[in-house]
């Protein structure tokens, strides 16, 4: 009982689950708007669905489907994206989709414990998936008004970038992720 | 690094190997939200951890199933944490009561912490090792963990009993007053003889029917002095003994057992000792009053039946820590090898006594609630009719041994408490013990 009430606080107070819902519809909202101004009209319901499913499984506190579903949509976006459906909105969609799923994340471990988080920490973290969707909405705003056009050598040349970006990033984590040595 | 991370570093490099494969820029486009999400995880991911841990507990020894309540104060000397799970390692036999002992919050730099939860459980020994720290950023997908020791321990006293007076008579008591008489004249109330008089005798002791008979003499009666005792109380703790499963075991019923007469023994003044006898052999030296019921309690509280090869039967159960001729309270279920160092216990001149608590009747119990359970559940594997008739006369004859094993042991002038435990322990006692009022005991057999 007093876990469903916790649950019950949660799901109608909670700074998190008003956001994630918020993401999760908004996301479904541009791959659905995308893929009907493309008219693939066999994808629309799919992809409806699939987000309304999201959205179900929040509301029934189901969390272990949050990264298929997260696949699933972003497979979504990235199926509309090679269709050349509207770039803007499936990009869109890309980053909302990683802020719903990083919000059903955070709402998950808030709910291992059966409490609610502080206002605080709660503000904190939506602010800082807030950032992230910002610096995303750059990237894509950047990407359509520059028009960047790159030969497929440069193309390979910025993803092995990337992998070796990756990597060091990788390492650094994983050394900071080594316990300091004991102080003397 | 979470698992998210690896999830996450997937999906990019899917996205990129999919980008590269079809030549579509855009599938690169749409990792850099997720990319972006990581390394704003790896700028903010948590420095060291330095916190300062203390706890305080309510009590460090607390009746059976009496709440305690345990605070645990956490400062955090290092830099501000955004996301840092708390958690105390608390024993899984304890019950939580209240509150919590997991917390996940943000703490600033200097900022304190505290996790105040309430537990009980059952007796025994309960060590609190300390507190494990993980720390992540906001994203949950660096973590760094680290465990702080804050010790502390909860001794959990077993249950016991009010009984009443218990009376014993060993052949030799001690030289204070207490309830016991003492078998050699002096001061007290029941007669015990008439001596000649000596000068300091109260005229009023002067016995002056006999003294009338003599021309010169006097004649004073005298009383029988009574006196405190040194009793040894002695818990079996033999695995072999005592049924040991799962969810249950008789040893508890023996533990509680031995805890009440020890509490009745002390309050009557006596001089008590304990001897837990089974994986090794723990001892509480004798003493009286509250410090040594503490004491006793505290040892019980830590009793836990075990094995050793050394230690199988009676027979090396070292007498010498008793006082010569004094009284024995073995608290046993008994089995049948016990026959003998028991009878070379009596032979040594120790007044012993037995508190058995019936393992037949226990292990019946228990196996009619399993099949009870059994039944309920519909389950195939009950046993059949042919197999419950072969377990009836497997009990039966394990009670016509316990039966003879006890006739023996009485004959020789053992006292036994049979204990079936659901009964009361005080009815059980008192049914099998009855002091006449001339002080020689009389024991009622009851079979």
């Amino acid at each position: 009982m007093r876990r469903i009430n916790t649950i019950r606080q949660i799901m109608f107070n909670s700074l998190t689950r008003k956001g994630l819902l918020a993401a999760i519809f908004v996301a479904t909202v541009l791959l659905t708007v995308g893929y009907v101004l493309g008219k693939l009209w066999l994808e629309v319901p799919a992809v409806f669905l699939v987000g309304i499913l999201w959205g179900v499984c929040v509301l029934r506190d189901i969390r272990w489907v949050a990264s298929l579903l997260f696949v699933v949509m972003m497979g979504a976006a990235a199926v509309g994206y090679m269709a050349r459906l509207s770039h803007l909105l499936m990009l869109a969609a890309g980053c909302t989709l990683v802020l719903a799923w990083d919000l059903h994340q955070f709402e998950g471990r808030l709910l291992d414990l059966k409490e609610q988080a502080t206002i605080e920490m709660e503000k904190n973290h939506l602010l800082r998936s807030l950032m992230v969707l910002g610096a995303s909405f750059l990237v894509i705003a950047a990407d359509s008004w520059l028009q960047i056009r790159i030969q497929f050598i440069a193309l390979v040349f910025v993803t092995v970038l990337v992998i070796l970006v990756l990597n060091q990033i990788i390492l650094l984590a994983r050394r900071a992720g080594k316990p300091a040595p004991p102080k003397e | 690094m979470t698992n998210r991370f690896w999830f996450l570093g997937l999906v990019i490099y899917i996205l990129v190997f999919v980008g590269l494969w079809t030549l579509q820029g855009g599938l690169l486009l749409l990792a850099i939200p997720i990319l972006t999400y990581l390394g704003l995880a790896l700028y903010f991911s948590p420095g060291s951890l330095d916190l300062i841990v203390t706890r305080t507990i309510s009590t460090d020894n607390i009746p059976e199933n009496r709440p305690v309540t345990i605070k645990v104060t956490v400062v955090n000397h290092g830099n501000a944490l955004e996301e840092v799970l708390l958690e105390d390692l608390v024993s899984d036999r304890l019950t939580l009561v209240d509150g919590k002992t997991r917390k996940r919050l943000a703490v600033p730099a200097g900022g304190m912490v505290e996790i105040e939860y309430t537990v009980s459980g059952p007796r025994g020994k309960y060590r609190f090792e300390g507190i494990r720290a993980t720390a992540t950023d906001l994203f949950g997908i660096f973590q760094r963990q680290r465990f702080f020791p804050a010790p502390a321990s909860v001794l959990v006293f077993p249950n016991m009993t009010q009984l009443r007076q218990i009376h014993i008579r060993p052949r030799q008591t001690r030289g204070f007053a207490g309830p016991i008489l003492a078998r050699r004249g002096g001061s007290g109330v029941d007669f015990y003889g008439v001596r000649e008089y000596q000068i300091g005798d109260s005229p009023r002791r002067i016995n002056w029917r006999i003294s009338s008979r003599h021309e010169q003499e006097f004649y004073s009666n005298e009383f029988e002095q009574e006196a405190i005792a040194d009793v040894g109380l002695i818990l079996d703790s033999r695995k072999q003994t005592n049924l040991v499963r799962d969810d249950a075991t008789l040893f508890e019923y023996s533990v509680l057992a031995a805890a009440s007469i020890a509490d009745a023994v002390l309050q009557e003044g006596h001089r008590v000792s304990l001897l837990v006898y089974g994986f090794g052999m723990e001892r509480v030296y004798p003493g009286y009053g509250k410090i040594q019921k503490k004491r006793i309690m505290r040892s019980l509280a830590q009793a836990e039946p075990g094995d050793n090869y050394a230690l199988e039967s009676l027979v090396y159960l070292p007498t010498r820590l008793f006082s010569a001729r004094s009284q024995i309270i073995l608290v046993s279920p008994l089995s049948n090898d016990d026959l003998h160092p028991l009878l070379r216990l009596r032979a040594q001149g120790y007044e012993v006594m037995v508190v058995s608590p019936d393992p037949l009747d226990y292990g019946g119990r228990l196996r009619a609630q399993r099949l009870g359970i059994q039944t309920t559940r519909g389950d195939q594997s009950a046993p059949s009719d042919k197999s419950a008739d072969f377990n009836s006369l497997v009990l039966r004859l394990a009670q016509i041994e316990r039966a003879l094993l006890f006739g023996n042991l009485r004959r020789a002038g053992i006292q036994i408490v049979e204990w079936k435990v659901d009964q009361s322990l005080s009815k059980a006692l008192h049914a099998v013990i009855i002091q006449p009022s001339h002080g020689r005991m009389v024991l009622e057999m009851s079979q």
